[in-house]
C-alpha cells in the first residue's frame, strides 16, 4: 500500500452538485496530508458518463474510491450506485455515501443496494473536516484496494 | 547412615545395598541427633505420615509427637541413652500426619554413642494406628457386652474342662453365692447327685460335636443346700482355642412347683372356674352321700363343706322337694346305665338354709360309672333361682293390679264374640255406660244394645276392621265413633278403641273394645257446628244482597241488611219503595226493560239467557256504585209473576279497573298512531308494504294508503334492498338453525315521494305464522337524516383537519429538512472565514463574522427543534410498554454533563410503566428537566418527579425551585415560538414546551403548569394507565 503510495497518487471522484460542499470537501482534503486527485462531477449523468469513459470523458482515469451525494439532478445519487453495483467493471470501486441525509431509509436502502459505507455530513465545520480527515484515513491508507 | 570416606568397595555395595533395603521398607527408620534434630528419615514416611523425608530433616523430632506422648518420648529417649546399643522396648506415641491428624505409632529406640561426636538415636517406628483403632473399637464392644452379661436377669456361664471360667452374677445369685464366687468353681459342684450323669452326658454329646446346642432340666443344690430346678441352654463354643460350652441358666424351681399343683387341681378347677355361680357338687352313688361340693357352698346356702360333705343332700331340701330329687336321681341313673349320661333336665328344689330359711335352686345331674358299669357317682349343678322365683311372684302380684285397675277405670273394657258380636266380657263401669247390669249385659250382643240407624254402620266397621286385622297383623283399627241405646232408652255418644285378640296361632278369637264417654265432647261439637253454619250464611250475606220486589206494584219488600252499606239507607226507609228511585234514570230505564223482558219470559215458559245487569246505584252521600244484578221472576198460581227477587253485588272496583284499562289502552292507540317512528309490516316474500303507522306521510309523503300499494324497494336503494333481503335471508336461515334471531339494526336511506332522500334507522323484528315460519317483517323507522348530516360533516371535517395537519407538518418536515442544506453553507462557511481569517482583517469584521456565526448557530438549532416538532407526529412508531423509570434513568444520564455544572440534585418517586413511545416520551422528560434547570434562578436546582394515579390516568408531576412563571404565561408556554423571556438571558427557540404538549397529546394526555413568581413550578401531565382504557 506505501509502495502504491509512493508511486501514483489517489484518484477521487466527487459526484456533489452543491458547490458550497464540493468547496468544503476538497478544503477538507486540502488540509489533509496525503497525495491525492479529485475529480468533482455535478450529477448522476455525468458520473454515469465519466466511470463508463463516454464521449468527452473517453480520456477520464477510473477513480479508486467515489464519493456520492444522494440528492443529484438528473440521476439520482441512488441510481448512479444501482448502476454503478450492477456493472461488472465498476463494482469493485468503494462508493461512500455523503449525503445531508441522515433517514433511516436511505441508509438501509444504500446498503442494499451494496454502497461501500454511508456517511452524514456533519452541521458543524469542525466536525465535518474531522470526517474528512477519517475518510482519508481509513479509505486511503488503511483500505486495501484490488 | 552416612558413607564413610574409607570404606572399602565391599563396603560401599553392602551400604548400597543396605540403602535400598531400607528406603523398601514399610517400617521407617529415624536418625535423630544429640539435640533432637532429626538427621535423616526413610522415605517410607511419607506413607505413614505423608511427609517427604526433607520435609523432616533438621526439623525436631518431638514437634512430630502429640504434645500428651511427649513425656513418653523423653522418657524411652533417656532409657536408651542409659543403655547404648540397646533397643528399647517399644512405645506407643501418637505422631502428627501431614493432613494434620493424629496416627499411633509404635516406636524401638536405640542410642548409638559412637563416634562421641556422632552420637544419636535410631528410631524404629511402625504404624499401630488400625490396630490401635481395632482395639479401641474391641474395648468399647467387650463394654457392651460385659454390661449386658452382668445386667441379665438369666445366668450366663461359660464351662471349660469341667470348670466355670465365668459366671454372671445373677448366676451367683441364683446359687446363693456373691457376684465373681462362682467363677473358677467347679460345675459338679452345683449338681443334684442324681442328675449327675444326664449333665455329664449332655456336656460330652456338645463338647463332641454330637449337638450343637441343647436345651434341659435338671437339678442343682445352692450354697444353703436346698434343691433347685433349673433350665440351661448351652451352646458348644471354642474359647482359647479348646471345645467349651457357653449357656444360660434359669432357676425354674418356682414354676414347676406351680406346674405341679396346677396339673393336680386342673380338672376340678376347671369346671369350677367356668361356673363360678353355680354350686358344683358329687354324691357317691350307693351311700347317697356328698362327697364333693364346690367351695362357693357357703355362699350359696350357708353351709361350709365340712358340715354338708359324708351327708345325704336330701336332709337340706323341704321333703317335697327331696321326693323330686331323689326322682330325678333315679332318672339319672337310669339314662346313664342306659348309656345317655348327659343328665336329666334341669328341675327345681326348695333348699333349706342353714339359717333355716328356704331358697328355691334349678338342679341338673348326671351319673358316673365305675370301671365295673355300675353308676359309681352322681355330680350335679345347682343354680340360686331365687331371684326369679321372685319375679313370677312379683309378675303374679302386678296382675291382680292391672285387674283391679281395669275393673275400676271410668272406661268400659268389652270383649265380644266376632262371629255373634255376643259379649263375653264387660268391665265393670259397662253398668254405668249401658244402664244395664254386667249379668244382662252378657247376654246381649252388640247390634242389641246401639240404636236401629247406627247397627248397618258398626256392623260394617267391624267387617272391614277384622277382615285387614286378619290380613295384617300389625293392623289398628281406627278409632270409631257411635251412640249406644241405654236400658231407658236415652241414647249417649261412645268412641271405642278396637283391638283383635288373637291365640297362639295368630287366629283372631275375640273383639275388644274400650270405650270412653263422649257425650259431653259430641254436644259441645254439635254445637259448634250449629254456630258455625249461622255465622258462615251472615258472612257469605254481607257482601251481596238480597231483594224482593213485588211484581205488580214494582215495590221492594225485601232487602238483606247489607243493603245499608251499599248504599247507606236504612232497609226500613227503602221497603215499599221504587227500586229505581236509587238508580240513574239510564239504570232505571235497562232495569225495567230488564224486568219485564224476564216477566214475559218468565210467563212463555222461556229460560232467558241473558248476562247479568249491570246498574249505576246512586248513594244516599250522591255517589255512585256500580252493581251487579241478576234476577228470578217467581210465578203465582196463577201463572202470572208474584215477585221478582234479585241478587245484586258490588262492582265498583271492578267498572274502576276497567276504566283505567280502556284510558291506558286509549293512550297507547294515540301513542302509536302520533309518534314520531314509522311503524311498517311488509311481507317477507314480495316485500309489499301490509301496515303502515299514520307517520308514514311524514316519513315518505306517501299516504298510508299509497304505500300499501308499493313495495319496500320502491322506498330505499337497490344496494339497500339486497341489504334488506340478505337479512331477510340469515334471518331464515338461523332461526332454521334454532338461532334466535330477533331483531337487527340498519341504517338506510329512504327516497321520498318528492325524490329527496332521508337516513332512516330502521330495527327489524318478525312475525311468524302458526309453524314458526317468518311470514312479515316490521320495521320501526327513526329519522337519523339529522344525526346522519353531522356525523358526514364531522367526517368531512376530521378528514380536513387531519389532511391539513399532515399537510403543515409535512411542510414543516420538508421546510426544515430543506432549510439545512444553505444553512449548513452559511455556517459552514462563516466557521471557515473565522477559522482562517480572525485576527487578519479588521476588528469590525471580526464582530460581523461573529454575528454571521452565532446567527447561523441559532438558525441550526430552530431547525432542529422544528424538525423534532414536526415529527413528533410523522415519525411515529407504535406504541409499546415503556417503563417511566427507564426513561428517566435514559434522560438523567443524557443531561449528565448538565447536571453536574449546575449542581442540579433531581430527586424520582417511584414511576409507572405505561404504554408509549419511549423516544418521544424521553424527550418529553428531558424537554421539562432541561427548562427546569435553565429557568433555575441563583439557588442550585432541586427537581422532583413523580407521578400519583387518578382514576384511568397517572399524573406526572416536575417541580422545581426555579424563577417560576407569571400565571398569565400558563397558556402560551406551550404554544409554538412563544417566549416569556428574552432571549439573550434564557436563549432558546421557543419550541421545547410546545414538543411536549404535542407528544403528550399525541399519548392522548394533557400538560399543564402551576407556578408562582419566584417560588418554583410544578410542571403536570397525564398519560393513561395500562390498561385503563
Amino acid at each position: 500500500m506505501t509502495e502504491y503510495q509512493a508511486h501514483k497518487a489517489i484518484e477521487i471522484l466527487l459526484v456533489e452538485d452543491n458547490p458550497g460542499d464540493v468547496r468544503l470537501t476538497l478544503e477538507a482534503f486540502k488540509e489533509g496530508r496525503i497525495s491525492n486527485h479529485i475529480r468533482v462531477v455535478g450529477d448522476g449523468i455525468e458520473a454515469m458518463a465519466l466511470l463508463r469513459k463516454e464521449s468527452s470523458y473517453a480520456d477520464a482515469i477510473r477513480p479508486d474510491l467515489i464519493l456520492l451525494d444522494l440528492n443529484l439532478p438528473g440521476k439520482d445519487g441512488r441510481e448512479v450506485l444501482k448502476e454503478i453495483k450492477e456493472d461488472n467493471d465498476l463494482k469493485s470501486i468503494p462508493v461512500i455515501i455523503l449525503t445531508t441525509s441522515k433517514d433511516e431509509e436511505d441508509i438501509i436502502n444504500t446498503y442494499r443496494l451494496h454502497a461501500n459505507c454511508f456517511l452524514t455530513k456533519p452541521v458543524q465545520l469542525d466536525d465535518f473536516l474531522k470526517l474528512i480527515q477519517l475518510i482519508e484515513k481509513f479509505w486511503l491508507c488503511v483500505v486495501m484496494y484490488p | 547412615m552416612r558413607k564413610r570416606k574409607n570404606s572399602g568397595n565391599t563396603a560401599a555395595r553392602e551400604t548400597s545395598f543396605l540403602r535400598v533395603l531400607l528406603e523398601n521398607t514399610s517400617d521407617v527408620l529415624k536418625a535423630v541427633n544429640d539435640s533432637g534434630i532429626i538427621l535423616y528419615v526413610t522415605p517410607s514416611v511419607q506413607q505413614l505420615l505423608g511427609y517427604l523425608p526433607e520435609e523432616m530433616v533438621n526439623k525436631k523430632a518431638v514437634d512430630f509427637v502429640h504434645s500428651d506422648d511427649r513425656t513418653l518420648w523423653e522418657e524411652a529417649l533417656m532409657r536408651a541413652r542409659q543403655t547404648p546399643g540397646r533397643a528399647t522396648a517399644p512405645v506407643e506415641m501418637r505422631a502428627l500426619h501431614k493432613d494434620g491428624s493424629w496416627r499411633y505409632m509404635e516406636r524401638i529406640v536405640k542410642f548409638l554413642d559412637s563416634p562421641a561426636d556422632k552420637a544419636m538415636f535410631v528410631i524404629n517406628i511402625r504404624d499401630v494406628t488400625s490396630r490401635r483403632l481395632m482395639e479401641q473399637s474391641l474395648a468399647e464392644s467387650e463394654n457392651k457386652l460385659r454390661f449386658l452379661a452382668e445386667e441379665l436377669m438369666v445366668g450366663l456361664y461359660m464351662l471349660q474342662d469341667g470348670i466355670l471360667e465365668y459366671t454372671n452374677p445373677q448366676f451367683a445369685e441364683i446359687f446363693g453365692y456373691k457376684p465373681g464366687e462362682t467363677t473358677g468353681m467347679k460345675l459338679a459342684d452345683f449338681v443334684f447327685n442324681e442328675d449327675l450323669p444326664l449333665v455329664k452326658e449332655n456336656i460330652r454329646r456338645r463338647e463332641s460335636g454330637e449337638v450343637e446346642a441343647i436345651r434341659y432340666e435338671f437339678r442343682c443344690i445352692t450354697r444353703s443346700g436346698k434343691v433347685i430346678n433349673v433350665e440351661v441352654y448351652g451352646r458348644k463354643t471354642v474359647y482359647q482355642g479348646k471345645p467349651a460350652i457357653i449357656g444360660n441358666l434359669l432357676d425354674i424351681t418356682d414354676r414347676k412347683r406351680t406346674e405341679e399343683r396346677l396339673r393336680e387341681s386342673e380338672q376340678r378347677y376347671r369346671y369350677l372356674t367356668e361356673n363360678t355361680k353355680d354350686l358344683f357338687w358329687v354324691m357317691d352313688a350307693r351311700s347317697s352321700k356328698m362327697i364333693y361340693l364346690s367351695p362357693n357352698e357357703e355362699r350359696f346356702n350357708g353351709f361350709t363343706n365340712e358340715e354338708t360333705v359324708g351327708k345325704s343332700p336330701l336332709e337340706f331340701v323341704t321333703p317335697e322337694s327331696a321326693a323330686v330329687f331323689m326322682d330325678n336321681a333315679e332318672k339319672a341313673t337310669e339314662a346313664a346305665l342306659a348309656g345317655q349320661p348327659f343328665g336329666v333336665k334341669p328341675f327345681e328344689v326348695e333348699l333349706i338354709r342353714k339359717d333355716g330359711s328356704t331358697m328355691w335352686i334349678e338342679a341338673s345331674m348326671s351319673a358316673n360309672l365305675n370301671k365295673e358299669g355300675a353308676v359309681a357317682t352322681i355330680q350335679g349343678v345347682s343354680r340360686d333361682i331365687s331371684e326369679r322365683k321372685e319375679a313370677e311372684k312379683a309378675l303374679r302380684e302386678s296382675e291382680q293390679l292391672y285387674r283391679l285397675l281395669a275393673d275400676n277405670m271410668t272406661d268400659m273394657v268389652t270383649v265380644w264374640d266376632i262371629n255373634s258380636l255376643k259379649f263375653l266380657y264387660l268391665s265393670p263401669s259397662a253398668e254405668k255406660f249401658f244402664g244395664y247390669s254386667v249379668e244382662e249385659l252378657l247376654k246381649l250382643t252388640i247390634p242389641e244394645v246401639l240404636p236401629p240407624e247406627y247397627v248397618t254402620p258398626l256392623q260394617d266397621y267391624i267387617t272391614f276392621t277384622l277382615k285387614a286385622a286378619e290380613a295384617d297383623s300389625s293392623y289398628i283399627p281406627p278409632l270409631v265413633e257411635t251412640p249406644i241405646a241405654r236400658k231407658d232408652g236415652s241414647m249417649i255418644w261412645i268412641e271405642a278403641t278396637c283391638t283383635y285378640i288373637r291365640d297362639d296361632t295368630g287366629a283372631i278369637t275375640a273383639g275388644q273394645t274400650v270405650n270412653r264417654d263422649i257425650n259431653e265432647r259430641k254436644k259441645l261439637e254439635n254445637k259448634l257446628r250449629a254456630s258455625e253454619e249461622q255465622y258462615r250464611l251472615l258472612a257469605e250475606n254481607t257482601v251481596d244482597v238480597v231483594w224482593v220486589m213485588d211484581a205488580r206494584s214494582q215495590k221492594l219488600r225485601y232487602l238483606s241488611p247489607s243493603m245499608e252499606k251499599f248504599l247507606g239507607y236504612p232497609v226500613a226507609e227503602m221497603l215499599e219503595k221504587d227500586p229505581t228511585l236509587y238508580m240513574t234514570p239510564a239504570s232505571g230505564a235497562l232495569f225495567r226493560e230488564y224486568v219485564s223482558k224476564a216477566a214475559k219470559a218468565a210467563v212463555s215458559g222461556i229460560i232467558l239467557d241473558i248476562k247479568p245487569l249491570e246498574l249505576i246505584l246512586i248513594r244516599k252521600d250522591g255517589s255512585n256504585i256500580w252493581v251487579e244484578t241478576t234476577l228470578n221472576v217467581n210465578m203465582g198460581q196463577d201463572g202470572l209473576p208474584v215477585s221478582v227477587q234479585g241478587l245484586s253485588r258490588n262492582i265498583s272496583e271492578r267498572k274502576r279497573t276497567e276504566k283505567i284499562m280502556r284510558e291506558s289502552e286509549e293512550r297507547y292507540r294515540l301513542l302509536a298512531d302520533n309518534m314520531n317512528d314509522l311503524v311498517t309490516v311488509w311481507d317477507v316474500n314480495s316485500l309489499r308494504f301490509l301496515y303502515a303507522s299514520p307517520s308514514a306521510v311524514k316519513f315518505t309523503g306517501y299516504s298510508v294508503e299509497e304505500l300499501l300499494n308499493m313495495t319496500v324497494d320502491q322506498m330505499i336503494p337497490e344496494e339497500y334492498v339486497t341489504q334488506v333481503k340478505e337479512i331477510v335471508a340469515s334471518t331464515i336461515k338461523n332461526k332454521k338453525a334454532g338461532n334466535s334471531y330477533s331483531s337487527t339494526f340498519f341504517e338506510t336511506p329512504v327516497i321520498r315521494k318528492d325524490g329527496s332522500v332521508t337516513w332512516n334507522e330502521a330495527t327489524f323484528s318478525w312475525i311468524y305464522d302458526d309453524t314458526g315460519a317468518i311470514i312479515a317483517g316490521q320495521t320501526v323507522n327513526r329519522d337519523i337524516t339529522e344525526r346522519k348530516k353531522a356525523e358526514e360533516e364531522l367526517a368531512l371535517r376530521t378528514a380536513d383537519l387531519a389532511r391539513s395537519n399532515a399537510e403543515l407538518e409535512h411542510f414543516a418536515y420538508i421546510a426544515s429538512h430543506d432549510l439545512q442544506e444553505p444553512l449548513r453553507m452559511v455556517a459552514s462557511f462563516t466557521e471557515l472565514l473565522a477559522r482562517r481569517y480572525k485576527g487578519k482583517l479588521d476588528s469590525d469584521a471580526d464582530e460581523f463574522i461573529a454575528f454571521a456565526v452565532d446567527g447561523a448557530n441559532r438558525m441550526k438549532q430552530l431547525i432542529n427543534d422544528l424538525l423534532a416538532y414536526s415529527r413528533v407526529g410523522t415519525r411515529v412508531k407504535p406504541f409499546a410498554a415503556v417503563d417511566c423509570r427507564a426513561v428517566l434513568k435514559h434522560v438523567l444520564t443524557n443531561l449528565s454533563e448538565l447536571i453536574k455544572n449546575r449542581q442540579v440534585t433531581v430527586t424520582v418517586a417511584t414511576l409507572p410503566t405505561i404504554m408509549g413511545d419511549e423516544v418521544q416520551l424521553t424527550q418529553l422528560f428531558q424537554n421539562i428537566i432541561a427548562n427546569a434547570v435553565k429557568f433555575s434562578g441563583e439557588q442550585p436546582p432541586v427537581i422532583k418527579v413523580s407521578a400519583c394515579r387518578q382514576d384511568r390516568e397517572w399524573i406526572f408531576s416536575v417541580s422545581d425551585n426555579g424563577i417560576g412563571i407569571n400565571q398569565q404565561h400558563f397558556a402560551t408556554i406551550f404554544e409554538i415560538f412563544q417566549r416569556v423571556h428574552s432571549k439573550k438571558n434564557y436563549p432558546g427557540t421557543g419550541l421545547g414546551l410546545a414538543i411536549c404538549k404535542k407528544i403528550v397529546e399525541r399519548h392522548g394526555g394533557r400538560i399543564w403548569v402551576t407556578s408562582e413568581l419566584g417560588c418554583g413550578s410544578t410542571f403536570s401531565f397525564t398519560l393513561p394507565r395500562l390498561g385503563g382504557l
